[in-house]
């Protein structure tokens, strides 16, 4: 028992240890940019209306629906995730954490929160833009939901949302070679497709779980408008936050497995 | 440890279709071992097998008695000085000497006091704070080699550590090596340069192609190669008189002209021999040397006469 204890204090260490330096060698690299610009796409349509005649809620939603949630949230965790192992594989720095008396476990874990706090701080940047731009153009109805109640329930969404898919690039990165090329294919041609098939398929894809979420909001009924797939499920709230979360979990444990595994000395 | 620290038997490692270890039987005694081999030898792929960063395809391989891949118990007790000049770029020689001795499990402090000392050590202490960038390649290796040292480990593996260093620089870590072996651990030195190695080490293992061609003590091994004939090219004013002087010699094997006559190709079973009594022939012949060099000495040509 005492060694149990004292193996579960050691892997706290090493993970405390790999988090704490490897969150600001990763928040300095240049993918931190890459990730900073693509989550201030979104704001740029709906900062192009400014100006114009239109309903607040229908740019930013429009903009939150099809391309913050479908598009960027998925690449910024991309682009975080795959490089939790993959960074160390090409930089060939991998060898230097693997030859040490360290739980492959805890690096692996150190490495994934580490990028979780980077992603869930660059989508929080990304929903922050839309707020502001939202709130910076002048359309706005008398009747409609404030840019607060639009956007504020998207940013816990989203988080989740990021943390899932940073968890599962992760995973992917600890076990291919060319991670951003298997990531893009998972998140803009599988996770695309299912999340658009009617019935109960669409419960495979994390998009789908995040527009169920919300649906769910006080403000559903706008975002509902916005799906075009008739037929559509949705996911009662508490069941889509329990399978993101459950989803987190088991991209975990793969990772996991994965990394202990793996003979990355092939690699370097 | 009396015992051989390093077993291997039937140990065998492909990639792929690529084979990098073939059927090695090998027994490596404590000291300092030098792993001799041409670049493709199979060198590296041993010592990832030695410091367990990949798996066996077939056979088995112990260290220190225990089976190496992911093995923790046995990885504090090991120090790898890789190859690869890869570094976390942005952290500075103390950060990340640091960062290796907290993964190695030491506590802050005692990681702070033994980064300080090693970098003494090495050398490093002015250029410490500074980030590993900017560095030149010997400092780099310094680096390396002090991440392998600073936890005072019972077996040194060092690959290639002399690559690409200057004089000084290989002075001090041949130094470096001595002063691990003389505290009593083990070390196996991977090279391709065997002159490099043999002040360095007690025994040696010549590997090519993935095979062992011989291992023993340097003298040993020395013995080995001397019964092949060995090439001397000899520029000189008066390269026939020379070659005439030469084969009276019983250790001259043959000597030859070019075409133009401009230089003479000698075999030689005696090298050493060879070198040592070059002077009083030229004196004798009174043919001025304007050049003297062994294609033979580097190691592949050496890798060529015992694989035929």
């Amino acid at each position: 028992m005492a060694t149990v204890l004292l193996h579960i204090r050691e892997s706290i260490q090493t993970t405390l240890l790999v988090f704490t330096t490897h969150l600001w060698r990763m928040v300095r690299t240049r993918r931190t940019l890459v990730m900073l610009m693509a989550a201030a796409v979104p704001s740029l349509p709906i900062l192009a209306t400014a100006g114009r005649s239109v309903p607040l809620h229908a740019p930013v939603m429009n903009v939150t629906w099809f391309l913050a949630m479908q598009v960027m949230l998925p690449l910024i965790a991309l682009i975080g995730g795959a490089a939790v192992i993959a960074e160390e594989i090409m930089d060939r720095t991998i060898t230097w954490v693997f030859v040490r008396p360290v739980s492959r476990i805890a690096f692996f874990t150190g490495r994934l929160l580490a990028a979780q706090v980077q992603v869930a701080a660059v989508v929080t940047a990304m929903v922050g833009g839309l707020f502001v731009s939202a709130e910076m153009t002048t359309g706005k109805v008398a009747d409609g939901p404030t840019t607060y109640e639009v956007i504020a329930p998207v940013l816990p969404i989203s988080v989740l949302g990021g943390l899932a898919y940073v968890t599962i690039f992760a995973a992917i990165g600890a076990w291919v070679k060319r991670p951003l090329a298997v990531g893009v294919g998972y998140a803009f041609t599988m996770e695309a497709l299912l999340a658009n098939l009617p019935g109960t398929t669409a419960e495979l894809s994390v998009l789908h779980h995040l527009r169920s979420l919300l649906i769910a909001e006080p403000t559903g009924d706008l975002w509902e408008k916005l799906e075009v797939a008739a037929g559509t499920l949705w996911i009662p709230y508490g069941e889509a936050v329990s399978s993101l979360l459950w989803t987190c979990g088991i991209a975990f444990v793969l990772g996991c497995w994965i990394v202990r595994r793996k003979q990355y000395g092939l690699s370097v | 440890m009396s015992g051989p620290i390093i077993i291997a038997n039937g140990l065998a490692r492909w990639y792929g279709q690529v084979l990098g270890l073939n059927r090695v039987d090998l027994e490596i005694r404590g000291g300092i071992t030098g792993l001799i081999g041409p670049n493709g030898a199979g060198k590296s792929t041993l010592v990832k097998l030695v410091t367990g960063q990949i798996r066996p395809s077939t056979g088995k391989i112990a260290v220190l008695g225990q089976t190496p891949f992911a093995n923790r118990r046995l990885l504090a007790r090991i120090g790898y000085c890789p190859t690869d000049d890869a570094l976390y770029e942005d952290m500075s020689a103390r950060t990340f000497l640091e960062y290796s001795m907290r993964l190695q499990g030491l506590a802050r402090t005692d990681a702070r006091t033994t980064t300080t000392k090693v970098l003494e050590t090495v050398e490093l202490t002015d250029a410490a704070d500074r980030p590993v960038r900017g560095y030149s390649k010997g400092m780099r290796q310094r680096v390396k080699l002090a991440q392998s040292i600073a936890h005072e480990p019972e077996l040194l593996v060092a690959d290639e550590p002399l690559a690409g260093l200057d004089p000084l620089a290989r002075r001090l870590v041949g130094r470096i090596l001595q002063e691990t072996r003389a505290r009593g651990a083990h070390v196996l030195l991977s090279s391709h340069v065997l002159h490099e190695v043999e002040p360095l080490t007690d025994r040696i293992v010549l590997l090519n192609h993935g095979r062992i061609l011989g291992q023993g003590s340097v003298a040993e091994m020395r013995d080995l190669l001397v019964h092949h004939p060995r090439k001397v090219v000899v520029r000189a004013h008066r390269p026939r008189a020379l070659a005439c002087r030469l084969l009276q010699e019983e250790f001259v094997v043959s000597a030859a002209l070019d075409p133009d006559g401009a230089r003479l190709h000698v075999e030689t079973v005696d090298l050493d021999l060879f070198l040592e009594r070059l002077p009083t022939w030229v004196c004798d012949t009174s043919c001025g040397v304007l050049s003297l060099e062994s294609p033979d000495a580097s190691l592949e040509a050496v890798f060529d006469y015992m694989v035929t």
